[in-house]
């Protein structure tokens, strides 16, 4: 809450001292410039004409040209004579404050005189009629705008709110039409102003008041806009209507006074630069005199602001405040306004600067994070409550049903779906991006205020350019890096977290293999990351990265041929897993090795074999891998029977063996289609084979086969149909003598003879 | 009190007719004096040939002369009147701004008028080129004056017409012309008068400028030497009175006012709205709810600003609607035309008495729901029937 109070002080003060320094440093430059050169006496320019004739001095100046044609004969200071100049400069700024100060009395008079001498009396009333006509015809025409715009406005203002994306496009809406009358009211008074023809110094102080009547109203918009005072559907701050109303009071008592200094200042230079050819330096010592006189009551106005604000703030918020956060930071802007008012009086400009960029963006950081956690709470907490509204909403007509008995026994309460907070990944990406915007700005109004070009910082060869620029390189690939590694990490932790191991006995998703690729990217991002922004660190800083790419070049290719296998290993462990070809858990087979992929790592999978071997079997040496745990599965038996098998019973028998296995609780779910027959499949010697199939989820094919077999075989036992046995027939010529034993060692001796010598079976997969 | 009003209905409406009917002849004489103004766009000596016709009326025909004379003291008058009636000064902006306006119209305009009739008194032709020197170059602080007198005299016209069309029917398409009027004329009048003023600066200065053709004072002061100071004494003190006796009597009527707020007896009132945007609040009595609202901070629906002509802040009063006094003719009116059922009543007009009050809004303060059909003029055949 604190926190954004400071905003608008922090801001506020901002433009205040920028424009302040500006007002100050401008005119008085320009003045010491115009004063130095008077015009040249035609004699001069003769001599001028006749020295650029010369061929010795054309000579010369060729010489002291660089290659690109400028002169270059600015000498390069060093350190000492650096500070020795600094020093100068302060100390010439201290005797004209001295002066000014001795001045100080006498100021009006002597301000009044050269007024009086500028302007007449009429000349300035009148200018102040201009500025209220031209202000007037500005209001005029933006009043019409806003009677024109008053119904949407009125809609955007009371419409009810709920989520703050809601207010967001409420408030921007609102600012948008409040801006677009702002530059009605800019267009109709400066320019109608403008298409008149004025007297100069007339048509500067009349311009420079309507341009800060603008400033003003965009300064109080913007305030408007985070603190809708009268309008609590939009506000986006997050505090209640009196403390909105007190802090836009106070931005408005804080921007009229920076605003009215600034147009004063702006005046005063002015008209002390217009007298100054004839009146000698005291008019621009007065001019000085006034702009601190307004500075310091500038700077004593955000003092009382900054105290009346800390002071009564707390007071009129609902929640209490830390009081030594408070005091801390009361203490740290007292201190900021302070250290910038007397850099400013000293005229370290620079430092000035740095120190009041530095000083805001400390706490302007703190205070964005704190901005942007508000809004995305309050998005969270509204979709948030609509979700548990909704799963009420499915608890009551339950409920409901209850109650009348509509409900089934044992049915149990409809499930409700856990909050998933969708901003989850966006707030901290949000957070960046929103604090890589802020100290870039900064960056480049420090460059800016330090009048370095940061776009040409390579043409700068100043200590100065190339700190900055090693700075701002470093700073740009450090934010980011930072950024791209902060959307990364969020959205793959995101996913890692969300990924739900697999209840035992289940086959595991496809979120599985992700489980085990996104650890590895995320290493593998954050090494590129690391090296990246180191190099271009170094690269910045003036080390030369080519023999360090060259070393890593050399290293990578030995390296890579040493470990040819492993990379090769790794990246086709990648591609694999994109291509989802295995999961964990799932029964697989590769080459002549089979059984389920228990643990997937970087490099090699682990196979077990459903008699307990475990295979290791790296990614490199997989050509071909096929899986036998998708989707589903068919499975076709057969049965020999005798040649006189009623054909259409068998089918009848199937038929019903099927239905029975469908109707099965434990694995009647996972048959996809159940046993059928398929008829006659092919005649043998002694019997027909009859082909039957299913299909069923993979992994339960087994157990429905076992049951299958036993049905089948039962139901035909009980239906007179045997199965085919293998008989031989064995005929014995002329063989009624003999006896009933030397008959069956005769069988004996015949089945031999027929089937061969019994060998081993052979193996067949079988059920893990 | 406001009882009065009650009693006497037809005073009321007379003194609204003649509020509004007064105003407007000063409004057409403002107009035409802009028109004027406007026309110093074009050229001085253009400003100076219409004159007669846009100006000169007012002050050479006697008829219009005293029309425009008996309508300022009338209109004044009258708003004293309403004034000493208000019970609230935390207004609406638009009638804060109409207010002060009013009061200050008389001190801003003095000089101007008895200026121009000491012109006249030197046997001068009041001509643009001797006001608006004067207004220029003699004296710019009056100049300065003159536009901060055109602004408000024009801001409380405008509002005045502003609020009697809007209460007409058919006023959304009159609208439509009365804005871009009304910020029109006013700033055309600014840039006549400046550019006018940027036409004669120049002869002051001793340099080029704009010379009338036959400039009827040409002769300069036709009136007894001896009589020039006692003339310009007047015209200088005359302003100066007008100004004290109409602040006096600001300051008398204001403390009358406070006086019968004073003297009256007060109660507390709990006011609650239900329905969207519920609120609760409790408030002095003595103030029309609408007043209340305002004091808190509350949205409400009102076009016409509490002038009991709009209807569109009509509230249902759901509970405590037996201590209101029951409609006036004016309320009564507006709730016939707009249909309204037994318990709807004029938030503008009704006084909550000490205890509760709860209402609901008709019309919701986004006007989201305002519909114009629903007016008797739409439904008046069925009306008529029953």
């Amino acid at each position: 809450m604190m926190g954004f109070l400071r905003i608008f002080l922090t801001v506020l003060l901002l433009c205040g001292f920028t424009q302040i320094a500006q007002a100050q440093m401008v005119p008085s430059s320009g003045g010491e410039t115009e004063t130095a050169i008077p015009d040249p006496s035609p004699n001069d320019v003769k001599e001028f004409l006749r020295l650029l004739g010369d061929p010795s001095v054309q000579e010369w100046i060729k010489d002291s040209a660089t290659e690109d044609g400028t002169l270059d004969d600015a000498p390069v200071l060093t350190f000492r004579e650096q500070v020795d100049a600094r020093l100068a400069s302060i100390a010439a700024r201290a005797q004209s404050l001295a002066l000014a100060w001795n001045i100080l009395p006498r100021m009006p008079m002597v301000m009044a005189d050269v007024w009086e001498a500028e302007l007449t009396h009429a000349q300035k009333v009148r200018s102040a009629t201009y500025v209220l006509t031209f202000l007037l015809i500005g209001l005029g025409l933006e009043w019409l705008y806003r009677q024109f715009m008053q119904l949407p406005l009125l809609r955007v203002e009371q419409a009810p709110k709920d989520a703050p994306t809601e207010k967001l496009v409420g408030a921007v809406m609102r600012a948008a039409i409040i801006f677009a009358g702002l530059g009605i009211f800019a267009v109709g008074s400066i320019g109608a102003f403008k298409s008149f023809d004025w007297h100069p110094l007339v048509e500067a102080l009349v311009l420079d008041f309507l341009v800060m009547v603008l400033m003003f109203r965009i300064v109080t918009t913007v305030s408007l806009f985070f603190q809708a005072p009268h309008a609590p559907e939009l506000r986006l701050v997050p505090y209640g209507s009196p403390v909105a109303r007190y802090l836009h009071g106070i931005v408005r008592v804080l921007a009229l006074s920076i605003v009215l200094a600034l147009a004063l200042s702006f005046m005063l230079n002015r008209v002390a630069f217009m007298r100054e050819m004839d009146m000698g330096g005291s008019v621009t010592a007065v001019a000085l005199a006034q702009t601190v006189a307004l500075a310091f009551v500038v700077v004593l106005v955000t003092w009382a602001s900054i105290w009346i604000a800390f002071r009564r703030v707390p007071n009129l918020c609902e929640d209490d405040l830390e009081t030594r956060n408070l005091r801390f930071w009361r203490n740290y802007l007292f201190v900021l306004v302070g250290i910038v008012f007397a850099t400013w009086l000293v005229g370290l400009f620079g430092v000035m600067w740095a120190i009041l960029i530095v000083g805001l963006v400390v706490p302007g950081l703190k205070l964005m994070t704190a901005w942007i956690d508000h809004f995305f709470d309050q998005s969270t907490a509204a979709l948030q409550d609509e979700h548990r509204a909704e799963a009420q909403a499915v608890l009551d007509a339950f409920n409901a049903k209850e109650i009348e008995g509509d409900v089934m026994e044992g049915e149990a309460a409809p499930e409700v779906p856990e909050f998933a907070d969708p901003y989850a990944t966006a707030r901290p990406i949000v957070q960046r991006g929103a604090r890589f915007v802020l100290l870039m700005g900064a960056v480049f109004l420090l460059a800016t205020a330090w009048g370095v070009n940061i776009f040409n910082l390579s043409a700068d060869r100043s200590v100065l350019g190339r700190i900055l620029e090693v700075f701002i390189d470093s700073v740009v690939a450090l934010l980011l890096a930072d950024l791209v590694w902060t959307w990364a990490k969020t959205v793959i932790d995101k996913r890692i977290d969300d990924y739900e191991p697999p209840v035992d006995g289940q086959a595991p998703g496809p979120e599985a293999r992700m489980f085990t690729l996104l650890p590895l990217l995320r290493t593998i991002l954050m090494v590129t990351l690391l090296i990246m922004v180191s190099l271009s660190v170094l690269n910045a800083a003036g080390v030369n990265i080519a023999p360090i790419l060259a070393g890593a070049g050399i290293m990578g290719i030995a390296i890579g041929f040493g470990t040819q296998s492993l990379v090769r290993d790794i990246v086709a462990g990648i591609f694999f897993l994109i291509d989802d070809a295995f999961r964990l858990g799932e029964y697989i087979e590769v080459g002549d090795l089979m059984g389920t992929v228990e643990s997937i790592s970087v490099r090699s999978m682990r196979i077990r074999h459903h008699r307990g071997k475990v295979h290791t079997v790296p990614y490199g040496e997989l050509k071909s891998l096929t899986n036998h745990s998708r989707d589903w599965v068919i499975m076709k038996l057969e049965f020999r029977v005798p040649f006189d098998t009623d054909l259409q019973l068998v089918k009848k028998l199937i038929k019903k063996v099927g239905a029975e296995l469908q109707a099965n609780e434990h694995y009647g779910p996972s048959i996809l289609s159940t046993l059928k027959s398929q008829g006659v499949r092919r005649m043998e010697e002694f019997n027909m084979v009859v082909g039957v199939k299913f299909m069923t989820k993979p992994g339960e094919q087994w157990l429905v086969r076992r049951d299958a077999y036993q049905k089948v075989r039962d139901i035909f036992d009980a239906n007179g149909i045997r199965m085919a046995e293998r008989n031989v027939k064995v005929e014995i010529e002329g063989g009624g003598h003999l006896t009933e034993e030397q008959k069956q060692a005769a069988a004996g001796a015949a089945q031999n003879a027929a089937q061969g010598p019994e060998g081993p079976p052979k193996a067949i997969p079988d059920e893990p | 009190m406001s009882e009065t009003a009650t009693a006497s209905p037809w005073g009321a409406k007379l003194r609204l007719q003649a509020m509004i009917g007064t105003g407007m002849v000063m409004f057409v004489f403002i107009t035409m004096h802009l028109a004027n103004l406007t026309l110093g766009l074009v050229s001085l000596q253009t400003m100076e040939d219409w004159r007669p016709t846009l100006s000169g009326v007012w002050s050479n025909f006697a008829v219009l002369k005293y029309l425009l004379q008996g309508s300022l003291v009338v209109h004044f008058l009258l708003a004293l009147y309403s004034l000493y009636h208000r019970n609230t000064l935390k207004v609406p902006p638009y009638d804060m701004a109409q207010m002060v306006a009013g009061v200050l119209i008389i001190p801003l305009l003095g000089m101007h008028v008895f200026g121009v009739m000491a012109i006249r008194g030197l046997g001068l032709e009041p001509t643009y080129m001797v006001v608006l020197g004067q207004f220029w170059i003699v004296s710019p602080l009056n100049g300065l004056q003159q536009i901060v007198m055109l602004v408000v005299a024009w801001i409380h016209g405008a509002i005045g017409v502003y609020t009697w069309l809007q209460s007409r029917d058919g006023s959304a398409r009159l609208m439509k012309f009365f804005y871009p009027f009304v910020v029109a004329l006013p700033i055309l009048a600014m840039l006549g008068y400046v550019e006018a003023g940027r036409q004669i600066i120049p002869i002051d200065e001793g340099g080029m400028g704009m010379v009338l053709e036959n400039d009827p004072n040409e002769l300069g002061p036709t009136v007894d030497p001896e009589m020039i100071p006692v003339i310009i004494e007047q015209a200088k003190q005359r302003p100066i009175l007008a100004t004290q006796i109409s602040l006096g009597l600001v300051a008398l009527v204001l403390a009358a006012r406070w006086l019968r707020l004073y003297m009256r007896d007060r109660g507390r009132v709990r006011v609650t709205y239900a329905g969207r945007r519920p609120a609760s609040f409790v408030s002095d009595t003595g103030l029309t709810l609408l007043e209340m609202v305002h004091a808190n901070n509350l949205p409400h629906a009102n076009v016409c600003r509490g002038r009991g002509r709009c209807g569109t802040c009509r509230v249902r009063v759901l509970r405590g609607g037996e201590n209101l006094s029951p409609p006036d003719d004016i309320e009564a009116k507006v709730l016939a035309r707009w249909n309204a059922e037994p318990n709807e009543r004029l938030a503008c007009q009704i006084k909550p008495h000490e205890g509760d009050l709860e209402v609901e809004r008709v019309i919701q303060a986004d006007y989201s729901d305002l519909d114009y059909s629903k007016t008797q003029k739409a439904t008046s055949p069925v009306k008529a029937t029953s």
